[in-house]
């Protein structure tokens, strides 16, 4: 249970090709009375990767989104991201999620195959 | 965002030519629609090469598809491709993430022994692992194959005298 830093949701694809860029939203709510300074950090397995926002000032009961992205590797992974408040001094662990993405076979498509012209040579 | 990030899969099925089923004095059946070519026909002899341009769009996996072209007639629901006016190219794509139009072309040589003459339809397609991945709208009588005879008109007398 979240003390201020309540985390949503996370939002990611379930799956990705190798190379891939791989969106990861993480929704977090400000459920304390006041202002917050807010903050998220996440990895997939064991790597880490960059958010938009280092942090910002939500106002109680305000969501705010942090989106950040990292390439898709050849492997299924893992992500998983904290919720971080300042306390004035530290930034404290508050929430956790997880979220598991597959690795996708690339495959080739085709689409809207038309003759534009012909002419004798 | 996409299910599945760099790629927009949706197309599961198979294109199919232009064509609809329905109902007709001899029961139901697939009825193929023939387009007419957006361009004029064009008259060409034995000998002669047509050269093909044809579009389409790729995304996904770098592979190496193969490019069909071909001239026959269509019979009811039948496509009977002239081999004699049938060509493929291999063609070498990249991967692409999204949706890329490519333009090529493929000349179709006639021989000049060729004596099917008369008006062909043209359709091409795009092929992977011997499977259709995209066919073209197939166009009726748009390439017409003239026999080259020789004709012979105003014999005249122009002049006589002795000799």
């Amino acid at each position: 249970m979240a003390k201020y830093a309540d985390i949503i949701k996370i939002e990611a694809p379930t799956s990705a090709i190798e190379g891939a860029t791989v969106i990861v939203d993480v929704s977090v709510k400000n459920i304390a009375s006041s202002d917050q300074y807010l903050a998220v950090t996440a990895v997939f397995d064991s790597t880490s990767f960059p958010f938009q926002f280092d942090y910002l000032l939500v106002s109680p009961g305000q969501t705010v989104i942090f989106r950040g992205w990292f390439t898709m590797p050849s492997k299924n992974v893992r992500i998983t991201a904290w919720s971080w408040y300042w306390d004035g001094s530290d930034w404290v662990q508050d929430d956790q999620i997880t979220k598991d993405i597959t690795l996708a076979t690339a495959v080739a498509e085709f689409a809207n195959a038309a003759i534009t012209k012909y002419e004798r040579r | 965002m996409n299910e599945i990030a760099g790629l927009e899969l949706g197309l599961g099925e198979e294109q199919v030519m232009p064509g609809y089923v329905g109902y007709g004095p001899l029961g139901y059946g697939v009825y193929y629609v023939m387009a007419a070519a957006p361009w004029p026909p064009i008259t060409v002899e034995p000998g002669d090469t047509v050269r093909v341009y044809i579009r389409f769009q790729h995304r996904g996996k770098e592979c190496s598809p193969v490019l069909y072209c071909s001239m026959g007639t269509r019979v009811l629901t039948v496509f009977n491709e002239d081999s004699q006016l049938t060509r493929q190219k291999t063609l070498t794509l990249t991967r692409k993430d999204t949706w890329t139009t490519y333009s090529e072309t493929i000349d179709i040589a006639i021989p000049s022994s060729y004596t099917g003459y008369g008006w062909k339809d043209i359709y091409a397609k795009i092929m992977l692992d011997g499977k259709n991945m995209a066919i073209s709208p197939e166009y009726d009588d748009c390439v017409q194959i003239a026999k080259v005879v020789p004709e012979f008109q105003l014999a005249e007398i122009t002049k006589y005298e002795s000799m």
